[in-house]
């Protein structure tokens, strides 16, 4: 078991106390992994495979050259993303049928989405347009929204 | 309409005496209100749906149908530039191959491409076929200019420009186009190529240390301790130039150069001379007098120059097969063996 320990920084300082922060336990061994049920809970394959299967069965959700060696700018493209994603999961409430995947080639942030057809086309249009503008004014750079859509979420297995 | 104005009225009234005549006053006013409210909503179309005012009632269109994929419709000899004329993610209605991609469930296929996330991951290509990329030639063409006749040869690109700059760019996927690695400068100049003279060209070789490879003959000065590369250029070039005017100089301490300082062996004045001169004097007639006259005499013999050139070769080149087989001629002949 991992336990997190967060520690204050005011208690830091002061020599002459001392307290222990916790945190909820995140167990490497359970991230990200959905488990066995009765068999009626339908997967999608980004769902179904392990985070381990990550590099061998399943691919990157994220791609830029931050990571590759000799690269800066690793720590802010993640936080980049991880805002981009909750911004997504909640502007298109309900309609997105896998995770985001997003991509940046040069300056640009290309985010392919895959969504289901819950919404009228229109307030698609309108949702794709303000997120489109809103992102690209926040982070300064030219964002682009790829949309598909589907009837209903594809399904790898049932769990 | 009477009653929509007292609404309002009353609202208002509410909201301004609601702090004289205390709580209960407020709220009797607000169940007034919202009891009026009530009755007029009843006779709406929409019920349970939130007051749309002037807007009028919720207009449902029929769902629309979704239409049919792009790859139904494709003739077969299609311009594919059009379909992806640039870089994009994979779309399964618009490409017509019946491609699988994913880990097969046990006694199954791989996942289609309807719905795939792991095709859209990917970096596809479908933008770069011959055909596209002809196009893009041909557009370029326009921009380029055509390298200069005279230059066709390695040789004439050295002669008419010696010294070479190499500096690397930088790109990358994010917000910012700076990369510090960008300021590096590499200068690389043939020292043959610079006019120096013996003494002036061993100075420039010591002074340069490691920077300078002999057997290539190329000096390399790499430059990074400005922050911006116009500045590592000017360093680059003033070392340069540096380099050149005081190795033509000649200081007043280099007269005291000694043996261990030469860059090549020199024979004369050196133990092997010496030694191959005493031996053959004594080789000599037994009694004539060593003199100057006599050494002179003895360098000047043809098997004695022989000699001088086998030991300078296996000194400056090192051992080799026919270095040493030289060296070995050159000693018999000397020693009449």
């Amino acid at each position: 078991m991992n336990t997190l320990a967060r520690v204050g920084t005011s208690i830091c300082t002061n020599p002459e106390t001392r307290a222990l922060h916790v945190t909820a336990s995140c167990c490497k061994n359970r991230a990200a992994r959905i488990r066995v049920g009765k068999g009626d809970r339908p997967l999608t394959y980004e769902q179904a495979l392990h985070p381990h299967h990550i590099g061998h069965r399943k691919g990157w959700l994220s791609q830029h050259t931050s990571n590759l060696m000799g690269e800066n700018g690793a720590a802010d493209r993640t936080v980049e993303d991880v805002f981009v994603r909750r911004f997504i999961f909640g502007t298109f409430h309900n309609c997105l049928a896998n995770e985001i995947v997003i991509k940046r080639r040069g300056n640009m942030l290309v985010v392919c989405a895959l969504m289901l057809q819950r919404l009228p086309p229109q307030k698609f249009y309108f949702l794709i347009g303000y997120t489109e503008t809103l992102l690209s004014h926040f982070y300064k750079c030219p964002v682009k929204m790829e949309v598909q859509t589907l009837g209903d979420k594809a399904v790898y297995k049932y769990l | 309409m009477a009653a929509h104005t007292l609404n309002i009225y009353m609202l208002s009234l509410g909201r301004m005496h609601c702090h004289i005549y205390g709580r209960n006053v407020h709220k009797a006013l607000n169940r007034a209100t919202y009891a009026t409210a009530l009755s007029t909503n009843n006779s709406s179309l929409n019920k349970g749906f939130p007051d749309r005012g002037s807007r009028g009632p919720i207009i449902r269109r029929p769902r629309r149908e979704e239409g049919e994929p792009r790859k139904d419709k494709m003739p077969v000899d299609q311009d594919w530039t059009a379909v992806y004329p640039t870089a994009a993610p994979f779309r399964p209605g618009s490409v017509p191959l019946p491609v699988r991609m994913g880990f097969p469930v046990k006694r199954g296929v791989p996942p289609e491409k309807k719905g795939n996330l792991e095709l859209i991951k990917i970096p596809n290509f479908l933008h770069l076929t011959p055909t596209a990329i002809k196009k893009h030639c041909e557009a370029m063409k326009l921009f380029c200019t055509e390298w200069p006749s005279a230059l066709d040869t390695n040789v004439k690109c050295d002669e008419h420009f010696p010294i070479k700059i190499e500096c690397k760019d930088y790109v990358s996927a994010g917000t910012s186009i700076r990369n510090p690695s960008a300021r590096i400068v590499n200068l690389r100049v043939k020292l043959s190529s610079l006019n120096l003279d013996d003494h002036a060209g061993k100075k420039m070789a010591k002074l340069l240390g490691e920077r300078y490879y002999k057997e290539t003959d190329i000096i390399t000065i790499i430059t990074d301790s400005c922050p911006v590369r116009q500045q590592n250029y000017d360093y680059a070039m003033y070392l340069l130039t540096v380099l050149y005017h005081e190795s033509w100089k000649t200081e007043a301490w280099e007269s005291e150069k000694t043996v261990a300082d030469m860059e090549e062996y020199s024979w004369e004045d050196s133990p092997s001379q010496k030694n191959a001169l005493s031996t053959l004097v004594r080789m000599q007639i037994a009694g004539e007098v060593e003199g100057d006259a006599v050494r002179d005499k003895l360098l000047g013999r043809p098997e004695v120059q022989e000699y001088r050139e086998s030991v300078i070769r296996l000194m400056n080149e090192g051992e080799s097969e026919s270095s040493i087989l030289q060296y070995r001629e050159a000693v018999k002949k000397l020693l009449k063996l």
